[in-house]
């Protein structure tokens, strides 16, 4: 079954958004993103360029300011609440494992 | 020693991967690509190194803008910002590359990325990929049909020959693309959203081997038409008709260069490829026109081979004299007949010679011609081919042939690479056998 769109994130747009919780450059994302994850993501230039498309698209984020190209965005409500939902769906998988696999440890 | 290479390359607009793999081997022994357009693609020498190549496609590119649009610009620059340089850009496909060791890879999510080749290729090739398909498929039956039904007609006609065997290549090579395609992005879809990325497959050396064919059959024709008159003519529709593509993009690239807004050169390329349409179709016509006047396009058969006149002892001067050939470099076909010009009852002749240009074709065509009368079985008429003397036609063999048990005063006479189909009105002679047969071995 093909993934509904943004219905769940893949951990490439998962981290977008994060890094767009404070206003960014589109193309410090690039960077951003393994940095924060100690390098286990990358995101591409091509998939970075085409999920900011998306996103904008689907009002997640909202362009703030701009220097010639080069492009500064932030999360919007929308984009505020799919993250979040994203993260206690993250969290449910997280306390099922715990419940689950402590009970067997028990 | 030179430094830029000039390639004919045959890759499948999709094959991402056979397009990388391909740069990357190139750059190992010292070219670079610089410049790409449908077929001809440009090398320039470099130092042999180890460089990543990265193909990216981009739907909302049109081959219009007089210069790279601000998406596509930003686009690049978010590549530059991670290593990736572009060497060079044809309509909806970019082709970058990075000299670092490991680099991330411009698409580091298959599902957008087999989403990204599908918008593009939707935008360019499948249009014609499926116009081909059609085209093929129609033209395919109608030669098929044909060759099953009238196998001699076809083989005799090099523009039915050609045009068949040109069609049947158009129809291999686009369903062998179209069923290449659908099958990879079935699966590619399915993979992506385990976040893994299918190669792609194309069929380069497919492309090679029907672009090779194409050419060789067109010269194998024009060479066909040799001493017809009708090879400069047929030289001049070709250029014609190929002078049409180098003239539309003639006007695109002068008025992308004169930075005529995308839409603008959109109309004004549209417009000139239909009055180039028109101009076209009238250089043809003069062609035509010219070529009639000429007489480029009568038979070469100037004269029958034999008449009435020489079997019999009647004034033919005044009879209806029809000749018609075909000539293709397999058989030969030439038709006659004459027949009185008047009511009253005189000798009619009608007469095909075949020349069988390939030897290993004479027993199918004599055969098909011996079973030539077989569709007429279960009409009133039987009618059935006999042995008959072939001495007395200076032949290698000969059939008469009889109509409900009755002569026909028809025959099927075959020599060395020549096979005559012969129907009079009147019993022939053993001497009008042996001059008609000395006629056939004189051509």
């Amino acid at each position: 079954m093909p993934r509904a769109k943004f219905q769940t994130l893949t951990e490439q747009m998962y981290y977008i958004l994060l890094c767009l919780s404070s206003e960014c450059y589109g193309m410090d994302i690039m960077d951003k993103v393994p940095a924060m994850t100690d390098g286990r993501v990358k995101v591409g230039s091509g998939t970075l360029y085409n999920l900011l498309e998306q996103f904008l698209d689907a009002e997640m984020i909202k362009e703030t300011r701009s220097e010639g190209r080069r492009r500064c965005y932030i999360l919007t409500d929308k984009g505020r609440e799919l993250l979040d939902n994203e993260y206690k769906r993250l969290n449910s998988l997280v306390s099922d494992y715990q419940r689950l696999m402590g009970k067997e440890d028990t | 020693m030179k430094d830029i290479l000039k390639k004919v390359e045959f890759f499948t607009f999709y094959d991402k991967t056979g397009i990388e793999k391909h740069l990357e081997q190139m750059a190992s022994v010292g070219w670079l690509l610089e410049k790409m357009s449908a077929f001809r693609w440009t090398y320039r020498r470099i130092a042999p190194k180890k460089i990543h190549f990265s193909v990216s496609y981009y739907a909302a590119i049109t081959d219009f803008e007089p210069e790279p649009t601000e998406e596509q610009q930003t686009f690049n620059e978010f590549c530059e910002h991670s290593g990736w340089k572009l060497a060079t850009q044809t309509v909806q496909m970019q082709v970058f590359y990075n000299e670092n060791d490991d680099p991330v890879p411009i698409e580091t999510d298959p599902v957008l990325e087999v989403e990204n080749i599908h918008r593009s290729v939707k935008k360019t090739v499948l249009v014609s990929y499926f116009l081909m398909l059609f085209l093929g498929f129609i033209m395919g039956v109608s030669f098929i049909s044909t060759m099953l039904g009238d196998p001699i007609l076809l083989l005799s006609s090099s523009i039915r020959l050609f045009t068949g065997i040109w069609c049947i290549a158009a129809l291999v090579y686009s369903l062998t693309e179209l069923i290449t395609y659908f099958t990879w992005r079935r699966k590619a879809k399915k993979l992506s959203e385990q976040g893994v990325f299918l190669e792609t497959r194309g069929h380069r050396k497919l492309g090679f081997a029907i672009v090779v064919f194409m050419l060789v059959s067109v010269v194998l024709y024009l060479i066909s038409l040799a001493n017809t008159g009708l090879q400069f003519y047929m030289t001049a529709y070709l250029l014609i008709l190929l002078a049409g593509f180098p003239l539309v993009n003639g006007v695109k690239s002068f008025l992308k260069k004169k930075k005529v807004k995308a839409g603008t050169n959109k109309a004004l390329t549209f417009a000139a490829s239909f009055t180039l349409a028109f101009v076209l179709v009238g250089a043809l016509t003069a062609v035509t026109i010219l070529g009639i006047r000429n007489g480029a396009f009568e038979s070469d058969l100037k004269e029958l081979p034999f008449t009435i006149g020489e079997l019999l002892d009647v004034d033919d001067s005044d009879y209806i004299k029809t000749r018609g050939k075909e000539d293709s470099i397999i058989l030969g076909q030439y038709r006659s007949s004459q027949h009185p010009n008047t009511y009253e009852h005189s000798p009619t002749m009608h007469y095909t010679i075949t020349e069988v240009k390939m030897p290993f074709l004479y027993d199918f065509v004599a055969d098909t011609l011996y079973h030539h009368y077989d569709e007429w079985k279960g009409w009133n008429s039987a009618y059935e081919y006999k042995e008959t003397d072939e001495a007395a036609w200076g032949a290698d063999k000969a059939w008469e042939l009889y109509r409900n048990g009755e002569t026909d005063n028809a025959f099927l006479v075959c020599y060395d690479k020549y096979i005559l189909e012969i129907s009079v009105d009147w019993e022939l002679t053993a001497e009008q056998k042996q001059l008609i047969g000395n006629k056939i071995c004189e051509e």
